[in-house]
C-alpha cells in the first residue's frame, strides 16, 4: 500500500510539468471594438447533429434577435432586442417571419431594450422589455401593433435584465428578474458596464427581509476623479457600507427572481427567487416551470470561481441561494475561491437550504432560452433544448477554451446534458473564431407549434475585446432544424 | 525497490508528455456514451455531467484544461479527483469527498472518462484513415 502510495505521489509531483508544457494557453480578448456588420457566411454542413436530423437558415440579418413565438396558426414572430452588452442601442421590433425568411416589422419600441423573450397567447403577444434606462417592463403588444405595459418599474438597469416571459396555462404571465450585480456588491465591475455611471444608487433588491452578516469590499472609488476608497456591502448603493446583522426590507418587485401577474395586469406576486440571471423560462409538457440561470462570474468585489449555469425545476416561493450559494452548493467552501479568496456568505441566515439542480451546465456557457420536445416525431419528448449563448471570457473570468456556442439536449430526470447542435471543428467556438459557416451565439430554443421542427435564435457575432464586448449588428440568424 | 518505482514513474511521466497531448481534437458528438446501456459507464456519465461538465464540458477545455486527451492510469483520476494535495495543490480543480462522489460512483466515473478518451482517440484514427 505504501509503495501504491510512494509511485503515485511521484507521479503527482511530476505531471504538473505537463501543465506548465504550454498545452495549455488561458484564453484572451479576440476580435476588434467596431460594432459594423461583418459578412457571416453560412453553411449548415459545418454544424452536426444527431443522426437523422437536418438544419437549414430561415433568415440572416437579423439585429440582435432573441426569441421566436409563434401563432395560432403556426406563424412565426421574432424579436429584435434593441440592446446589446456593449452598450449599443438600436430599435427593439417585434417581426413577423414569413417562411421565405421575409420580415415585416408589426411594433417597435423606445430606447429601453433590450428586449429579451416574446410569448404569444390568445391573441396577443407579451414581451419582457429589460428596462436598462427605464426600468424593465412586460409588454402587451395587439397583432396591429398596439402596446400596453402591463407591468414597469423592474429592477432591470443593471448587469442582468427583466427576461424570460412566458405565458402558463393558468392565465399567469411568468418572468424572470436578473439581478443588478454579479453577486450582490455593486463595484467596478458594474462601472465597466455601464450603468453604474448612470444609476449611482442602483443596487440589489432582496424579495424578503435578509440579515447581512457585515460583509464589506474595498475598491477605488470609480464614480469620483479623486483615488479616495470606498467601501460597499451587499444590497446597498455603492460606497454604502453595512453592519453585522443589519437588516434590509425585502421587496416585491425584487432581484433574481421569477415573479408572475395575471394576463390582464394585477398585483405581482412572487413565485421563487435566489437566483442570478434567470434567463429563460419555460413549462415542461407536464405543466411544471423550469428556469435557466446564468451563475457567478469571477469578477468584481466579490468574485466567484468555478459556478456552473443550471436548469431549475421552480418550487412554489423557495429561494434558490443567490447570492452566497451557487448550484445549492454554499460558497464558502474551498471550490469557489477566486484569487485565493474564499467568498464569504453576505447573509447572516439563509432563507432555507437551497435545492439542487435538475441540471448542471458549463462555467459560463451562458445558458438562455429554452424550450420542451412534446411531439414525437421529432423525438427526445420531455427534454429541454437549452440555447448557450457562449462565454463572455476573459471578462467574466478566465478560460482555456471557448465554452457553449451551441445548443444542448437536458433530460431533466437525469441531469444528463448532451450535445444537440453544435459547430464542427477541432475546438469549440463560435463559427466567426472557427472560420465557418455554422452557429455563432444561440440565445433561444423554441418549437413550432406543431412541435415538429425546432427554431433556434442566434444572435449573431459578438467578439470580446479589450475594450468590451463587440457586437456585429445585422449578423443574427434564425436557424430550423427538423427530423428527416 | 523504491528507486524503481521513481524509475518507473518518472518514464511514464516522460513517455506522457511526448504523446499528442495538444492534439485539442475534440468529440464532434457527445452522443457516443450517452445511449449506453452499460450501467457503469450510465451511472460513470451521470456523475461526469454533474461534477466535472462545469469545467472540463465534454472532456474539452472550458475553465479548466482539456482531460479528454491526458492519458494516465485510472489511479491517477481517481487520487486528483480525492485530494487537491495530489497535484501539491497546484489548479484550482476542486476535490470531492466521499459524501460528493462515493467509492462505487467514483469508479464509474474513471471508467467513463477513459470510454470518453477512447471515443476521441478512436474518433481521430477514422478521421485520419478516411
Amino acid at each position: 500500500m505504501k509503495k501504491a502510495h510512494t509511485f503515485i505521489l511521484v507521479l503527482g509531483c511530476s505531471v504538473p510539468a505537463l501543465f506548465l508544457s504550454g498545452c495549455y494557453k488561458l484564453r484572451g480578448h479576440y476580435g476588434t471594438k467596431s460594432y459594423e456588420t461583418v459578412n457571416r457566411p453560412v453553411r449548415t454542413p459545418d454544424i452536426q447533429l444527431p443522426e437523422g436530423y437536418a438544419i437549414e437558415m430561415v433568415s440572416s440579418g437579423l439585429n440582435f434577435p432573441t426569441s421566436i413565438t409563434f401563432d395560432d396558426k403556426g406563424q412565426a414572430y421574432v424579436i429584435e432586442a434593441g440592446y446589446s452588452y456593449g452598450e449599443i442601442y438600436t430599435v427593439p421590433k417585434l417581426l413577423k417571419l414569413d417562411a421565405n425568411g421575409k420580415v415585416t416589422e408589426i411594433a417597435h419600441g423606445g430606447k429601453n431594450g433590450p428586449w429579451t423573450a416574446v410569448d404569444y397567447y390568445n391573441g396577443n403577444f407579451y414581451v419582457s422589455e429589460g428596462g436598462t434606462l427605464e426600468g424593465g417592463r412586460i409588454l402587451k403588444i395587439t397583432p396591429d401593433g398596439q402596446i400596453t405595459k402591463i407591468v414597469e418599474g423592474l429592477p432591470g438597469y443593471g448587469d442582468h435584465h427583466t427576461d424570460g416571459v412566458t405565458v402558463g396555462n393558468d392565465g399567469y404571465i411568468y418572468f424572470g428578474q436578473g439581478t443588478a450585480t454579479n453577486s450582490a456588491v455593486v463595484g467596478k465591475d458594474n462601472f465597466n458596464f455601464g450603468w453604474l455611471a448612470r444609476k449611482k444608487d442602483f443596487h440589489d433588491i432582496p424579495c424578503e427581509d435578509v440579515v447581512l452578516a457585515g460583509e464589506n469590499y474595498e475598491t477605488e472609488n470609480v464614480l469620483s476623479e479623486d483615488k479616495e476608497k470606498v467601501k460597499t456591502g451587499a444590497y446597498v448603493p455603492y460606497g454604502t457600507q453595512t453592519v453585522k446583522g443589519q437588516v434590509i426590507k425585502g421587496a416585491l418587485p425584487c432581484s433574481g427572481s421569477v415573479m408572475r401577474v395575471p394576463i390582464n395586469g394585477g398585483p405581482l406576486e412572487l413565485v421563487a427567487w435566489g437566483f442570478r440571471n434567470p434567463y429563460g423560462l419555460s413549462f415542461s409538457p407536464d405543466g411544471k416551470l423550469f428556469v435557466s440561470e446564468n451563475g457567478f462570474d469571477t469578477r468584481g468585489s466579490r468574485p466567484v470561481f468555478g459556478a456552473g449555469d443550471y436548469l431549475w425545476e421552480v418550487k412554489d416561493k423557495a429561494w434558490y441561494g443567490w447570492p452566497d450559494y451557487a448550484g445549492g452548493d454554499s460558497l464558502a467552501g474551498e471550490n469557489f475561491k477566486a484569487r485565493s479568496i474564499r467568498p464569504k456568505s453576505v447573509l447572516l441566515k439563509h432563507p432555507m437550504e437551497p435545492p439542487k439542480p435538475a441540471a448542471v451546465f458549463a462555467v459560463h456557457s451562458s445558458a438562455n432560452g429554452f424550450d420542451f420536445s412534446f411531439n414525437s416525431s421529432f423525438g427526445y419528448t420531455g427534454d429541454a433544448f437549452v440555447a448557450q449563448f457562449g462565454d463572455m471570457a476573459p471578462d467574466v473570468g478566465t478560460i482555456y477554451g471557448p465554452v457553449g456556442f451551441k445548443v444542448v439536449r437536458v433530460n431533466v430526470k437525469t441531469g444528463d446534458v448532451t450535445d444537440f447542435a453544435v459547430n464542427k471543428g477541432f475546438v469549440n467556438g463560435p463559427a466567426s473564431s472557427l472560420k465557418s459557416g455554422g452557429l455563432e451565439r444561440p440565445v433561444a430554443a423554441k418549437f413550432n407549434k406543431e412541435g415538429d421542427a425546432l427554431y433556434i435564435v442566434d444572435f449573431g457575432v459578438m467578439e470580446v475585446t479589450e475594450k468590451g464586448p463587440a457586437p456585429k449588428q445585422n449578423t443574427g440568424i434564425i436557424w430550423k432544424i427538423i427530423k428527416l | 525497490m523504491k528507486t524503481k518505482l521513481y524509475i518507473i514513474a518518472g518514464i511514464f511521466v516522460l513517455g506522457s508528455m511526448f504523446l499528442p497531448g495538444c492534439s485539442s481534437r475534440r468529440i464532434e458528438k457527445d452522443m457516443a456514451t450517452s445511449e449506453s446501456e452499460d450501467p457503469v459507464i450510465k451511472q460513470g456519465r451521470l456523475v461526469f455531467k454533474a461534477k466535472c461538465q462545469p469545467c472540463h464540458p465534454n472532456g474539452e477545455a472550458g475553465v479548466g484544461p482539456e482531460i479528454n486527451t491526458i492519458k494516465v492510469p485510472k489511479a491517477f483520476l481517481k487520487a486528483r479527483v480525492r485530494s487537491r494535495a495530489f497535484l501539491l495543490w497546484t489548479g484550482r480543480m476542486p476535490q470531492f469527498d466521499k459524501h460528493e462522489i462515493s467509492p462505487k460512483e467514483l469508479k464509474s466515473l474513471v471508467t467513463f472518462i477513459k470510454v470518453m478518451q477512447r471515443n476521441e482517440r478512436s474518433k481521430e484514427k477514422t478521421k485520419k484513415q478516411s
